[in-house]
């Protein structure tokens, strides 16, 4: 059994015991379901977090569950079942709209849910940096994107400056 | 003359392709593996004192030297095939 599916299996318990929102895997273990494996050292989970009686966003209550699992913290993460684990709050219209259009899959027997090629697609762009160019070549490269899909995207969240600019630089097309 | 590479870059991007071909559980079975071997060297630095040998740019000019001079030292026949199968 591959580790990550009993950290997923984590995953689930928080979300049905309420102590997290919806939550989809993002970041290279989600690219690696589209192109070749990538190294890394952590998971980055995107997650909705119930909003506490005073208005605030907060992790506190997630990393104290944890706690009581057995999970410490490491630095930024916690570590689950082996997997150092990146906790990422919905930050934006387009985080929040790729974690509601998130895919439901399983990962072995796992139901999980991860984000769409498009949707990591366009957050590599707005992020923009050196290693998120060179992850997006490479989901040109292994022709895993729907152009069209992500293009709406773009469009929606006003990336196209980026996109202009990224197609110029890596994909040698022909900007209008 | 330089030897022609093509055939390693064309079999590079074959190993590339049917890595990514793979299901995504053995992608990260392979991330895993790749994570636990960095890990188990990282613990035997810090516990065990080993060293492992890592290449430095300023030990570069004398590793190309060493280099130029294992290549003078071979019997240049892998070479000159090369250089042949490029012309061919």
């Amino acid at each position: 059994m591959v580790r990550l599916e009993k950290t997923l299996a984590i995953f689930n318990q928080l979300e049905r015991e309420g102590v997290i929102g919806h939550y989809a895997i993002g970041g290279a273990v989600a690219a690696t379901r589209y192109i070749e494996p990538i190294q890394t050292y952590d998971l980055d989970i995107f997650v909705m977090l119930p909003v506490a009686p005073s208005g605030l966003i907060s992790l506190t209550a997630v990393y104290a569950r944890l706690k009581q699992m057995g999970y410490s913290a490491e630095g930024e993460s916690v570590v689950i079942e082996g997997w150092p684990v990146q906790f990422l709050p919905v930050f934006n219209p387009l985080t929040d709209e790729a974690l509601t259009q998130a895919l439901e899959v399983k990962f072995g027997s796992m139901p999980t849910r991860v984000l769409s090629a498009e949707y990591l697609a366009a957050i590599m762009l707005d992020t923009g940096r050196p290693k998120d160019y060179m992850r997006l070549v490479q989901f040109f490269e292994s022709d895993v994107l729907d152009r069209t899909v992500l293009e709406s995207i773009i469009v929606r969240h006003n990336l196209m400056e980026k996109w202009q600019r990224f197609q110029m630089r890596f994909l040698n097309d022909e900007v209008g | 003359m330089y030897p022609d590479i093509s055939h390693i870059f064309a079999a590079k991007a074959q190993r590339r392709r049917m890595l990514a071909a793979l299901s995504w559980e053995e992608k990260v079975a392979i991330i895993e593996r790749m994570r636990s071997v960095t890990k188990d060297m990282w613990t035997e630095m810090e516990v065990e004192h080993k060293v492992y040998p890592v290449w430095t740019p300023y030990d570069a000019h004398d590793a190309a030297v060493t280099l130029r001079d294992a290549l003078e030292e071979d019997d240049a026949t892998s070479v000159t095939s090369i250089t042949t199968d490029t012309s061919a």
